[in-house]
Order: structure tokens, then sequence, then C-alpha cells
């Protein structure tokens, strides 16, 4: 069983600079701020609906959807939810599958007991570069 | 809608008038459930304030209406000529019940759309909340607190009431008109439209709440003058837009 296909460096890298001007805009900071490390929630204060202007922002910017589960559905893979979740917070085996797709995450980022709504508390510019570069992908193959 | 002709009409209205009919859509598709609750406007141009009598077309098209979010833009037109137009707005979509009933909702809507649904507005509009404080030149500074309780409430909504963001959103423009007008010896300058840009509502705003606006001048030239509008509540942002005043 395995999540979503993994993303290159350079797939990142080809998307960052368009990424991080739009959650530079989202956010009202300068794009320096938003290096692929840095943490949307934690380091560059979003709140939710910066993460609904930042999707907005980023489907307009490539021409592309992003459904709202995305990065949980595809960390899920084919794992059923119900082996992801329980009772609203995430299984060892959910964790382990958000590890991996969320690699750009350190591992001691990832709280001993994490609830899904905490989820989008773990992403990163990064994170949004895979999003992204995985929707381009998709479309592409689907073209 | 026909504006009408005994209350005044902030062109702010237009604008949620545009929303209101965005989120009918929504509700009704999400079959009665869900509701989008304002967020997002990636820009509004008031081209010009309707004359009492107007009758005014509104017109919306939907970019993604799902049970997470709607993504919209629409437009207000008289005559089919558009004079309010709304573009890359955004709402979350949030449980229908906590904000109102969703049967009433639904009884509602059916009339809305029959024969004989009313065409003037019912309730009164002159319900501007007062600035206090009022400070600052360029950039002004001035306080507001939301009404205990208002008509509007009884809409806005039935099972949560919540201030209305167009009212803030009035309340901000008219504090940069303020400003402006102490720049320009007591006179507004003739504008040809206003142009609101980024506009994001951070939380709802309960009735009976202090909440600090600030309207900053940005850039101004012999075309136009932009203000950066906020509030705050508690030292905490709740709101913020870009203003532009284009003028003649």
């Amino acid at each position: 069983m395995s999540s979503a296909p993994l993303i290159t460096h350079d797939e990142v890298s080809a998307v960052y600079p368009k990424v991080a001007s739009a959650i530079a805009d989202a956010l009202a900071r300068e794009v320096d701020e938003c290096q692929l490390g840095s943490r949307i929630i934690d380091d560059l204060g979003a709140e939710s609906i910066d993460l609904l202007d930042i999707v907005f922002r980023l489907e307009r910017g490539f021409k592309i959807k992003i459904p709202r589960n995305r990065i949980a559905s595809d960390a899920r893979g084919d794992l059923p939810e119900s082996e992801f979740e329980h009772k609203g917070v995430v299984t060892a085996a959910g964790r382990q599958r958000l590890q991996e797709y969320l690699s750009e995450v350190p591992p001691e980022s990832f709280p001993a007991t994490l609830r899904v709504d905490d989820i989008p508390r773990l992403f990163t510019v990064e994170t949004f570069c895979k999003v992204v570069a995985r929707a381009l992908a998709e479309q592409a193959a689907t073209a | 809608m026909r504006i009408p002709r005994d209350a005044k009409f902030p062109p702010c209205l237009i604008a949620e008038a545009i929303g209101q009919l965005a989120g009918w859509i929504a509700i009704e598709h999400s079959q009665w459930r869900l509701r989008p609750v304002a967020g997002l406007v990636g820009e509004c141009v008031i081209a010009a304030v309707p004359a009492a009598g107007d009758r005014v077309e509104l017109a919306v098209e939907m970019d993604t209406c799902d049970d997470d979010a709607v993504a919209y833009s629409g437009s207000a037109s008289i005559d089919g000529q558009p004079f309010v137009t709304l573009e890359r707005c955004g709402a979350p979509m949030l449980a229908l019940g906590d904000f109102d009933d969703p049967d009433a909702m639904k009884s509602r809507f059916a009339l809305l759309r029959s024969a004989t649904a009313p065409v003037e507005f019912a309730a009164p509009l002159n319900e501007a909340v007062e600035l206090h404080n009022v400070a600052g030149a360029d950039s002004a500074r001035c306080s507001i607190v939301t009404p205990a309780d208002a008509s509007f409430y009884a809409d806005h909504f039935p099972r949560k009431p919540v201030f209305p963001a167009t009212l803030l959103l009035d309340a901000e423009i008219r504090l940069a008109v303020l400003a402006l007008k102490n720049r320009h010896g007591g006179r507004m300058p003739a504008t040809r439209a206003i142009r609101i840009t980024d506009l994001k509502l951070r939380t709802f705003i309960a009735p009976g709440t202090a909440v600090a606006l600030s309207a900053g001048l940005r850039d101004s030239d012999t075309s136009s003058v932009s203000f950066a509008l906020d509030a705050h509540v508690d030292n905490k942002r709740i709101a913020s837009a870009g203003l532009t005043f284009q003028w003649l």
C-alpha cells in the first residue's frame, strides 16, 4: 500500500517562486519570508481563511484544481479513512503515511497525538509546492 | 432587486446582495446543509451609486461550489450596464443550521424564485454605525461599536447574530473619505470609481463589539489615491483590505 507518488526536488523548485509569491500575497508577507521550510501557520501566521486564500490563489495562478482535502487524501493514498484516523485523531498507520508524504516536515514536528484538524499546522511552503507539482503532473498526464 | 426610495443605500450593500445571490446558489447546491460565510473578495469595483427606484439586476458565476468552499464572481447592472463587479470571491462552507433554520431558508428561497417574490426591501437601511474618536490626517483611525441590537441581525443570522462585513467595510470607507476630506480642504474630490482589493475577513464580529479601524494612506497621484484598511478587536487583526478612489 502506498500514498501518492513522490515529487522530486526539481519539481518543487520549478514551482516554488510562484507558490512563494502567492503565499506572500495571501499572508501580506515578503516573499523572502516564505522559504521552503517556513511553516504556514506557526511561522507565517496563517489562519484558516488564509489557507483558503492560498489555495484559491494557487488554483488561479497555475490553472489547476486543488480539492480541499487534497493533502490528507494524498497522504492517505489507498489506506481506508477508517484506518487513517479514528474519532478525529490520526492513527499510527495514518501518521506513518503522513510522515512519508510530508517528508519535508521534520519528524519531531509531529506531535505525539495528532488531531486531523491540526494537520494543517504541519504544512510548510514546500508542502504547497508539492501539491501544485502533483496537480500539474496529473493535469499533464490527462491532457 | 429594486433600490428603496426612502432610505440610504450604501453601495457596499449592492456587493453584499451579489454575495447573497452566490450564497443562495451554494446553499441550494449543498441541499440545505451548508452555507458560505464571507471571507474573501479579490476585487470589488463600484463605478456608480444607484438612484432610488432603480431596478438592479444581479448576476453570479460560480467557479467552485463544494462542501468545503465556494469561489465566485458577480456583477450588478442597471439596464444591462454593470456598475458593481466582484472578482475572485471565496468563502468557506459552514453548517447552515448554525446560522439559519434550513427549512425556513428553503421556503424563503422558493418564495424568492416565485413570481410573487417581493421586490422592495422591507427592513430599514439607515443603520450605519457611528465612527468614534476619529483621529489622524493621511492615516486616519477611529473606533466603532457594533450595535448590541439591530434589525439586520434578524437576517444575519437568525441563530447567530453577526455584524455584517458590508457595514464594517462601509465604516472603513467613510473613515477613508474623512481622511481625504482632510487632505482636500473639507471637500471630497469627484470620484469615478471605488476599488476594493484583497478584502479578507478573519472572524465573526459579535454584536456589542468594540472595533478599532484604520485607513492608512498608501499611494497618491493625480488619478487615484489608495488606502490600506485594517480592523482590529483587542489588538487582533480581524479584517483587512485595500481601497482605491479613482478620480474623475
